[in-house]
């Protein structure tokens, strides 16, 4: 499923967070957003999931405006993790991750077979099978990250909005996590993802969006991307890649371009 | 739930039956059993007693102590605080002062007003509730418990007016009204109340999906496809309903909603679909031990809402350090 956006500008207070933003998303891809803090990933990752009402510009997903589709059959198509995730209530895993099949459900179908296999399958997949049972308010950090993952992948949508997915995840857990994200590309899915780390980025995803100060300064191959000028000056660091592969940052001295 | 469910509906049916055995009158325990066994149509002193005064009294009360719970915990599920309760944030104090509204500038209006009133009452205060904690920002909890307090303090200080404009009659009728209880309470209220309170119920059960993602916030809810505006107007309307239904007919009773819902959770947990009808049942049973409490040992005329509430603060203000230590 496609999904795409144009000259998406979103101002608060007066200044810009994000600035005519434009792009395209296409089923079967693994794309990054990448950018220093503030650079406007979580902005462009929210309006793109159609939460931010006051955006300007506009987001087709499966070729209808992203308002204009009632809030189920949206989710149905496209599944969001924000990446604020709290947790208030006491509520268990199993009930969590069902969250995801609401769409599908509406408010008084009881889950059928396959709603507690789609939610079965996207708990083991993400390792945490044994924790259905738990209250989700005693989850470790990395536990209740992986809930609200499986919860998105629960949700069964071909377009996928993941808001730094690898936040508060052990290197071996952040690794079979984009194992799973190549996994969903490879069966078809779009899947676009904000990444702090540069490195895990380079080796996962094919291709990268920098954001910077809210515009968009770059985007292709994420090797390239990275050794660009434009991440030079986004993140004030040199970037470079070894002969062997290995990347190598190192803090820019000030250029006076 | 289903080991839960017997459980609660026991001892609910325990209650109202100590509630209908007991009273002022100086009728014995088994005089009163045999006119509750023998049914209404019989005639006779005790089957008045037991089916006239103490049968509604009791109706009464479970039902005021469902639709307080029920909304209750719906509401700490739609504003993410422990500490929402539609009494606390002055939804009652809407309801009550629609009440006095209508008792004293329309005293000939027919009876089915003031249910009326006291939902339109509760659901304008919802929603200037809403509005209020909303504008300027993410609310957060303690700008919606501010803003309910502060909404329900005019709303206290208009009904306030009204009692000092009010002639000495007046005036015991409302202040006894407003100290919220059930005495004297007739089928007539029974059946004033319970079509807002069973339809509230309904209502805030039926959206219990929503009411659980939602208390995962506006964000992941609106992710998972529940559409916010719809959603929270419809617990508002359900909130309304049920608190406007038993305020309508008992006066504000304060506090149950905020501690029937704590009561239950460790055993409920937070998924609104349990949550909520174990609340409701819960909340029945409790609102009538504490109408026996206060019919046996508070002077006579100590009215239900005031027990409420002794029991209610210390209640609220050990879940406020408790909510302020897990923050840190």
């Amino acid at each position: 499923m496609r999904i795409e956006w144009k000259d998406l500008t979103v101002s608060v207070k007066g200044r810009e967070i994000l600035s005519r933003v434009s792009g395209s998303l296409e089923g079967g891809r693994l794309e990054a957003v990448i950018g220093p803090n503030g650079a406007g990933k979580s902005t462009l990752l929210k309006v793109l999931a159609g939460h931010a009402p006051k955006a300007n510009g506009t987001v087709f997903l499966d070729g209808r405006e992203i308002r204009g589709w009632e809030a189920p059959e949206r989710a149905c198509r496209l599944a969001y993790l924000p990446q604020f995730r709290p947790v208030s209530a006491a509520l268990s895993v199993w009930d969590l991750v069902s969250m995801g099949r609401l769409s599908h459900l509406g408010l008084w179908r009881p889950p059928g077979p396959q709603d507690r296999l789609a939610v079965e399958q996207a708990m083991d997949r993400l390792g945490i099978g044994h924790l259905a049972g738990r209250d989700a308010s005693t989850l470790s950090g990395g536990e209740l990250q992986r809930a609200f993952l499986a919860r998105c992948l629960a949700q069964g949508s071909p377009v996928l909005l993941l808001d730094e997915p690898l936040t508060g995840l052990d290197i071996g857990h952040q690794l079979s996590l984009l194992a799973i994200l190549e996994g969903l590309a490879r069966e078809g899915r779009s899947v676009l993802w904000s990444v702090h780390d540069l490195r895990l980025a380079a080796e996962h995803s094919g291709e990268a969006w920098l954001l910077d100060q809210g515009k968009l300064t770059a985007r292709g191959p994420t090797a390239q991307v990275l050794v660009s000028p434009e991440a030079r000056t986004a993140f004030g660091v040199a970037i470079e890649r070894s002969p062997s592969g290995d990347w190598r940052f190192s803090k820019a001295t000030p250029t006076s371009a | 739930m289903k080991r839960l469910l017997p459980l609660l509906l026991l001892s609910l049916a325990v209650a109202m039956l100590a509630a209908l055995l007991t009273g002022s009158s100086d009728l014995s325990l088994r005089a009163a059993l045999v006119a509750l066994v023998r049914g209404p149509w019989r005639t006779g002193v005790e089957t008045g007693i037991v089916w006239q005064v103490r049968a509604p009294r009791v109706v009464v009360v479970a039902l005021v102590g469902a639709a307080l719970s029920a909304s209750g915990a719906a509401f700490q599920a739609l504003f993410r605080n422990p500490m929402a309760d539609p009494s606390l944030l002055g939804i009652a104090s809407g309801g009550s002062f629609a009440a006095v509204f209508v008792l004293f500038h329309l005293p000939w209006a027919p009876v089915w007003v003031l249910p009326v009133a006291t939902f339109l009452g509760c659901f304008a205060v919802a929603l200037l509730l809403v509005a209020l904690s909303r504008a300027g920002g993410r609310p957060n909890m303690t700008a919606t418990l501010l803003t309910g307090v502060i909404l329900g303090s005019l709303f206290t200080s208009c009904t306030s007016l009204a009692l000092l404009l009010s002639d000495e009659y007046q005036l015991r009728q409302l202040v006894f009204w407003l100290s919220g209880g059930a005495e004297a309470r007739s089928w007539t209220h029974v059946a004033l109340a319970a079509p807002p309170i069973a339809v509230g119920i309904a209502v805030l059960l039926s959206v219990s999906r929503w009411l659980d993602a939602l208390s995962l916030g506006d964000d992941h809810a609106q992710a998972v496809g529940v559409p916010l505006d719809r959603a929270r107007n419809v617990v508002l309307v359900g909130t309304a309903l049920a608190v406007g239904g038993a305020v309508g007919v008992c006066g504000p009773v304060g506090f149950v909603g905020l501690v029937v819902p704590h009561l239950c959770r460790p055993f409920a947990g937070s998924s609104s679909r349990v949550l909520i009808p174990v609340s409701a049942i819960a909340g029945a049973a409790l609102l009538l031990l504490a109408d026996l409490l206060s019919r046996a040992f508070l002077p006579a005329g100590i009215q239900l809402g005031v027990l409420t509430s002794l029991l209610g603060v210390p209640f609220f203000l050990h879940l406020l350090v408790r909510e302020r230590r897990a923050q840190g």
